[in-house]
């Protein structure tokens, strides 16, 4: 009844109208494409979510009793990943603008308990995908003759509980992005989290282990005693426990949001030294001023800038642990799951002999929007500085390939050496291959980033972990670059597969670095050229909104 | 009646102190400067004016009422009474100027029809019409101050609380809030508003209190400031009078000495 008091209530009709306009208009932004690409992209989405719902509808109805105990694992694990989708995807949207900031409000004449149902109701906003697959599994269960008709019914308190826990989750967390070290630890922790339920469903788990996981998940854990109840299994026992969880979500709730109101982000930053010195000291010193001892100024200068502006940058430092631990996470289980789970070891197959080139691609992709595709955008505060100083622009761009190849190049060392520490079979040919390979798709994609640079450059918050403003018809232009840029490499694959020769498969992709650095030098006369003719449309385009170049 | 009372008000931020045990007394139709080099504590006292930020003890009362971080509900009459300038991040800013100030007409509670038709006369006031479906994260600072000082107006209160609320703007937009402004100080409002452009305190305020590391160092209206100096005397401007109080750099003669 407070929930409907507070929602018709003009303040609470208008936060909700206003989180209606901010999704519109976040879909909408000229960043995106213009409104019909975000609409299409919106309805594409939607439509893929509403599929998938149909699907599971029509599944859920024909599964027999049979098929129970296999069903209850599917469900547990189905209802995890939705509880993760819900828990997570709020604080994804929150730092993309696209959730209203509940907080900001508090200055404004409206009770806290009303402001706390209001957030607690724009949840279903940031789930809405969550609650179209769950409305499949409940007409599924519904549809099912050998399931009780009242049972799916209580996916409701399961819904219920998944939006309280939101409202606290999303406040917990980001409270802790505003601690400098806690922020991208929690970010990994959120997205280990987040890709859990895909790894166990890879990997799978022994019979016996399955038993124990089911028992101690029905018995505790709510996603578990969800499933049961849905299925009008075990009442008695899996009943409580829902209510119990709904409980505690929503006193978890109240409390997060009451501490995330008197949070103070001035203090929380103070004390993890946001805005106070940074010096780089000792050790670090050194780490910097490698590219002194090899490169004259200005590019030196240019490179040390680089080196230091990205270690400091949270989004740089999130991709870039990002890339080997998320990485590995993620193929691990893609490409050795089933290898593991069938007792075979780690060998043989195609992706499992690729596996460190793989995951090297994929980190150089990681990195490639904050290090090369819009290497002005990440470092507007000093892009005037660099038409109005006497350096070239081509030095410019050349100390920003530098160092984003130095921590390529970085990542992969590490990637190399997280293989030989999880005694993956890693040879000395599948390292030298991963680096070559690497090296050449870093050409192409620096050559490409330097005339995005220049092309399409989009302001960027360095210090926020997830926003992007990366415009659509660069990220159109790129996804058409993608497999264009992959065809050299694909050939050196070719090579060695018609050839069954590692030297062939080396002279293909030495010739394919020759022709990355023809790329690469034609894409930087490219992108000068662009930067003395669009210099104006570039400052402007770096400088809108509230930006250090702004008006 | 005093539309501010602030009794040794206090906010550590870990073992710093940003304001450190702060009296004020701001009465009622005021026109009030407060202002501080950088760093001296002003954003932080407006902050704990307007509920953004807890003291760390300490007592305020706003057009006589105690605002209690502890009892949030209490305070909400109070509230509906005030005019914010906020520092920009209070901004919404997926929402174009005239939705914005609609929302926060609505957050006061105006009727929507009514909300609406202020919204779009202050767009129209504020020189923003041609932003009208601009998204505010695309306005330029000026633009984002003057969209900020149209949603403080909207509900027509009687307390401003303004932080550099002149900060980016033009001249021209510049004049056009400082004459509303005096209107409104004439018409019973009381202004507290944070600046670093000393010549537009000089001309608008009536009173004015300068701090420095969180505490009080000066406080009255100019002339009783003029006089309170051993130097000066009444052609001290404000700008000789603040560094007078805050304390001046002399640069020595052998710094910058290559320039």
């Amino acid at each position: 009844m407070a929930v409907v008091t507070a929602l018709l209530d003009s303040r609470g009709a208008a936060i909700l109208w206003a989180q209606w306009r901010t999704i519109i208009n976040f879909y909408r932004r000229p960043q995106m494409g213009g409104y019909w690409f975000g609409t299409a992209v919106m309805v594409i989405w939607y439509l893929m979510v509403a599929g998938l719902g149909t699907g599971i509808s029509f599944a859920l109805g024909k599964v027999r009793p049979s098929e129970f105990a296999q069903f209850e694992f599917v469900l547990t694990f189905g209802l995890l990943a939705a509880f993760l989708y819900w828990q997570v995807v709020p604080v994804f949207l929150a730092s993309t603008g696209m959730s209203l900031d509940t907080r900001k409000l508090m200055v404004y004449p409206v009770p806290q308990s009303q402001l706390f149902l209001i957030e607690v109701m724009l949840r279903f906003s940031t789930g809405v995908e969550v609650l179209i697959v769950l409305c499949g599994v409940f007409v599924g269960l519904l549809r099912n003759p050998e399931i009780p008709a009242w049972a799916p019914f209580t996916l409701a308190i399961f819904v219920v509980f998944n939006l309280y826990l939101s409202a606290g989750i999303k406040d917990l967390i980001a409270r802790l992005m505003e601690r400098k070290g806690l922020r991208e630890v929690a970010v990994l922790l959120m997205l280990l989290v987040m890709v859990s339920p895909q790894m166990i469903a890879l990997v799978g788990l022994p019979p016996a282990l399955k038993q124990v996981v089911m028992g101690f998940n029905q018995s505790t854990l709510p996603w578990g005693a969800a499933a049961a109840l849905a299925m009008g299994k075990n009442v008695g026992r899996s009943l409580p426990v829902v209510l119990a969880w709904t409980a505690f979500a929503i006193w978890f709730g109240r409390w997060q949001f009451q501490r995330g109101l008197a949070f103070d982000v001035d203090a929380a930053r103070a004390l993890s030294g946001h805005g106070g010195t940074t010096s780089a000291t000792g050790w670090t010193d050194v780490l910097f001023q490698w590219p002194r001892r090899l490169f004259p100024d200005p590019l030196a200068a240019l490179v040390e800038k680089e080196m230091q502006s990205l270690a400091r940058s949270a989004r740089f430092r999130l991709v870039f642990f990002m890339g080997f631990t998320f990485g590995l996470v993620v193929w691990l289980p893609v490409v050795f799951g089933k290898a593991f789970r069938d007792g075979g070891g780690a060998s043989g197959g195609v992706m499992q002999n690729n596996f460190l080139t793989w995951i090297s691609v994929y980190s150089v992709m990681m990195l490639g929007e904050v290090a090369l595709f819009n290497s002005l955008g990440f470092d507007r505060m000093a892009a005037q500085l660099y038409w109005l100083a006497p350096v070239r622009m081509r030095t410019v761009l050349l100390a920003k390939n530098i160092t984003a190849s130095v921590y390529i190049f970085l990542e992969l060392t590490i990637i190399c050496a997280a293989c030989l520490a999880l005694r993956l079979p890693v040879t000395p040919i599948k390292i030298a291959e991963a680096f070559a390979v690497t090296a050449v798709m870093a050409l192409f994609f620096t050559g490409l980033g330097n005339i995005g640079s220049i092309y399409y450059p989009r302001p960027a918050n360095s210090q926020n972990s997830w926003r992007s403003r990366s415009g659509g018809k660069f990220q159109v232009w790129m996804l058409l670059a993608y497999p264009v840029l992959g065809i050299p490499i694909g050939l050196a694959y070719l090579a060695r597969y018609a050839f069954d020769s590692e030297a062939a498969f080396f002279f293909v992709i030495g010739f394919d670095g020759l022709l990355a650095l023809a790329f690469y030098w034609v894409a930087m006369e490219t992108a000068e050229r662009g930067a003395r003719e669009r210099k104006e449309q570039i400052l402007t385009a770096l400088g809108a909104g509230e930006g250090p170049i702004g008006a | 009646m005093l539309a501010i009372e602030i009794r040794n008000l206090r906010k550590n931020y870990g073992s710093k102190a940003a304001v450190d045990g702060l009296n004020l007394a701001v009465p009622q139709g005021c026109f009030y400067g407060f202002l501080g080099p950088n760093g001296a504590g002003k954003t932080t006292t407006i902050k704990m004016l307007m509920g953004v930020a807890q003291p760390t003890s300490g007592e305020i009362f706003l057009l006589g009422e105690a605002i209690d971080p502890a009892q949030p509900e209490a305070g909400l009459a109070v509230r509906q009474k005030i005019g914010l300038v906020p520092d920009e991040s209070l901004l919404f800013d997926n929402l174009t100027g005239p939705e914005y100030l609609e929302f926060i007409a609505r957050m006061y509670g105006l009727a929507r029809p009514m909300a609406k038709e202020r919204a779009s006369e202050l767009i129209e006031f504020f020189e923003l019409t041609g932003a009208g479906r601009k998204l505010i994260s695309e306005y330029s600072k000026g633009m984002r101050k003057r969209v900020a000082m149209a949603a403080a107006l909207i509900h027509r209160p009687q307390l401003f609380l303004m932080d550099e609320p002149f900060e980016g703007v033009d001249a021209v937009g510049a004049r056009l809030m400082k004459d509303l402004l005096l209107d409104l100080v004439k018409g019973g409002a009381t202004i507290f508003l944070t600046s670093h452009v000393l010549e537009v305190v000089e001309r608008l305020c009536d009173r004015i209190a300068i701090i420095h590391e969180g505490k009080l160092v000066v406080e009255g209206t100019l002339d009783e400031l003029r006089r309170g100096g051993e130097t000066g005397g009444a052609s001290e401007t404000l700008e000789d009078l603040f560094v007078r109080t805050v304390g001046e750099h002399h640069r020595a003669s052998t710094d910058l000495s290559w320039l």
